[in-house]
């Protein structure tokens, strides 16, 4: 495996990692940022191809209020 | 055909969660009701005729007048008023045949509402070695509807309610107006269909003389949890052994197979040095529940409420604190969510404030990590495991602090609460090993989730920071004093350098912030990445800590860890169930103001000592 593939892998597993966390310590935040990213893409006049990516990115409408979505998972009550 | 819709409902303790055991197995999904935290557990089952019969089992009510969410819940979907929620087809009302007498008030209340139903008598081999008979024709001519007989923690316990479904559905009962005197009715239908011995309840009031006593309750108690704390050390220690031994294992063997670099770091230092730390802690996790469901399944746990009912009283609570706090041992979460049945005001918030110091689960590794690295494995008086003392001693300061805490709260709000106790002590029985496996399989489960959810991501995202930047050309010593984790760790340090934590610890305490465990994982990788060895990197965080810091720095952090609210999510709970941003702030500033303290003292007060 050659350092950059290396690199790459790691980046890679950063990411999700970070993207995962957003998701569970600020779902709102992460709800509104994924949502701005989605919106941009599929702006008219945009490839196929990103206009596509933004409709998979598109988030759910919706979001939680409560306490769930903070990364506890203890009380079994996020599912 | 589609899935017969059935609900299970009843008074709590009538065995009603052991029957949607027995009928289920293993096909549950627990999930919560729509806007308020109560659970919501269905299941899945296939009668021996083949019908397909989807179960729900309702939270145990003693009304249909209901005192508490979980009340109105079970109350909306036996009257199908529930949005979202499908309207049973079927009510099976189940009754601990042992208590007829309180039990058979809400069946009779439940009838009222005219719906297909049948009871299911349940406890009915205790029932009939207690010498009390049920006659169960006449019961059911009475009642005009079908009564089936089961005993939930028995095999085939459940058969005459599976050939029953098996049947048409029963007619529903006639609906009647809320008039009548129930207690009468119920007075009425034990007389004619119920023969009690002179005394039913015999071994339970042998048991209870004792278990109840004004001291000897007390003192059995407290046996009781330290006999639990010895035993979460000593017997768990060959099975942590073995585990932590296969970690490294095969974290060695993964790491060897990749080349130098990022990859081999993230994963050998990262992954195993950090999560397999974690994940070491499962047989000490999973034996504290294994004796937290047994008294819990054997009903001891009313009767301990019940005994700290004047403990608890002369700090300002109550015992309807006690199932709350109790809650909190396996996460303050839930214990917050449990004060809802706590209906004074004050009592309620001085109880959710106090939750955070009992001792979590999630705190077990830390606290197993350092008593293993700093305390002899010693025995004292010839019988005694030093570490389990020490555990014992931990867990006892959370609760003493809850009740002090309790006790300065209550004096300042100067208001006067609920006084009083009222507990339905349910009969002895021995634990269903069924249910107690299902229950360690759920404990299980929540903490793989973990492991493999936050407290993975945070370990990624914290070997990344304790990694990067790189350290420039011709840099001596570790690569992570140049990394951003250690540059935020060394910032750190003077503001906590007067309780001994050193920068390696004041970074694990960032992570710990999302997950308690997390600062384990997180001590094990900023330590791997200032070793130059794997296979020493992956196995031996406690040598590593015990050859660093002092004896005084260990006792501050186990300290800290007994006070400090590491846990946003419980900050987020306090905030969303007293609808205030003041008391989230007010518990997170009073705790962080104990832990710092208490630290403060302790490591002031065992460095002048020497240690």
């Amino acid at each position: 495996m050659t350092p950059a593939l290396q690199l790459g892998v790691v980046a890679a597993l950063v990411g999700i990692s970070a993207l995962s966390l957003l998701q569970r310590l600020a779902p709102r935040a992460s709800w509104q940022v994924q949502a701005r990213i989605s919106y941009w893409l599929e702006r008219s006049g945009r490839p196929a191809w990103l206009q596509r990516i933004g409709g998979w990115l598109r988030p759910s409408l919706a979001v939680t209020t409560s306490a769930c979505g903070t990364g506890c998972s203890a009380c079994k009550a996020c599912k | 055909m589609s899935a017969l819709n059935i609900a299970l409902v009843g008074n709590p303790n009538c065995g009603k969660t052991a029957l949607f055991n027995r009928l289920t197995g293993s096909r549950q999904k627990v999930a919560n009701y729509a806007g308020v935290t109560v659970e919501r557990k269905e299941g899945l089952f296939r009668t021996p005729g083949g019908r397909s019969v989807r179960v729900l089992d309702l939270p145990g009510a003693y009304s249909l007048e209901a005192a508490s969410p979980d009340e109105a819940i079970t109350r909306d979907v036996c009257r199908g008023t529930l949005p979202g929620e499908a309207v049973p087809d079927l009510l099976v009302c189940v009754a601990d045949a042992t208590n007829l007498r309180l039990h058979l008030r809400f069946v009779l209340e439940l009838r009222r509402l005219g719906r297909p139903m049948v009871l299911a008598l349940n406890l009915m081999d205790v029932a009939r070695r207690r010498g009390i008979r049920i006659d169960v024709d006449r019961l059911q001519a009475r009642l005009g509807l079908p009564v089936v007989e089961t005993v939930a923690v028995k095999r085939d316990g459940a058969a005459a309610l599976l050939a029953r479904l098996d049947d048409a559905l029963p007619a529903a009962a006639e609906a009647v107006a809320d008039d009548g005197d129930l207690h009468a009715q119920v007075a009425a239908l034990m007389a004619e269909c119920v023969a009690l011995p002179a005394s039913s309840g015999g071994l339970d009031d042998r048991l209870d003389r004792w278990l109840l006593h004004p001291v000897w309750g007390l003192v059995i108690l407290a046996a009781v949890m330290f006999l639990m704390f010895q035993a979460v050390f000593s017997w768990a220690a060959p099975l942590q052994d073995a585990l932590a031994g296969w970690i490294s294992v095969l974290g060695e063997a993964v790491a060897g197979a990749l080349p130098d670099g990022p990859l081999r770091s993230l994963v050998a230092d990262g992954l195993f040095a950090g999560l397999g730390t974690v994940m070491e802690f499962l047989p000490q996790i999973l034996l504290l529940f294994v004796f937290i469901l047994t008294l819990e399944e054997s009903g001891y746990l009313p009767r301990a409420a019940f005994l700290l009912d004047r403990p608890m009283r002369a700090a300002g609570l109550t015992g309807r604190s006690f199932i709350p706090l109790l809650s909190s041992f396996a996460c303050a979460i839930p214990g917050i969510m449990a004060t809802r049945s706590i209906q004074d005001p004050r009592d309620r918030l001085a109880t959710i404030l106090v939750a955070p110091l009992m001792t979590c689960s999630a705190r077990l590794p830390v606290y197993t990590l350092l008593i293993s690295a700093f305390i002899p494995r010693e025995t004292v008086a010839g019988v005694f495991n030093l570490q389990g003392l020490v555990m014992f001693a931990l867990y006892f300061a959370g609760v003493a602090s809850a009740l002090a805490a309790a006790w300065v709260i209550q004096r300042l709000r100067r208001g006067e609460g609920e006084h009083v106790l009222l507990l339905e002590l349910p009969s002895y029985r021995l634990p269903n090993l069924l249910d107690l496996g299902i229950g360690l399989w759920e404990r299980a489960r929540v903490f793989l989730r973990r492991v493999t959810g936050i407290i993975l991501s945070l370990t990624v995202l914290l070997w990344f920071l304790s990694s990067y930047p790189a350290p420039p050309e011709g840099a001596v010593g570790p690569a992570i004093d140049y990394s951003l984790a250690g540059r935020i760790g060394r910032w750190m340090e003077p503001l906590f350098a007067p309780i001994g934590f050193n920068w390696q610890i004041c970074i694990a305490l960032i992570p710990g912030l999302a997950a308690r465990e997390v600062a384990v994982a997180a001590l094990a990788t900023v330590y791997a990445l200032s070793t130059a060895n794997d296979a020493e990197a992956i196995s031996a965080l406690s040598p590593l800590i015990a050859a660093d810091w002092s004896l005084a720095t260990a006792l501050s952090l186990l300290v800290w860890y007994v006070y400090a609210p590491q846990c946003l999510s419980t900050i987020a709970v306090i905030k969303r169930e007293t609808n205030s941003w003041k008391q989230a702030g007010i518990a997170t500033v009073y705790l962080f103001a104990l832990a710092y303290l208490a630290s403060l003292v302790t490591f002031q007060l065992a460095r002048a000592l020497g240690a």
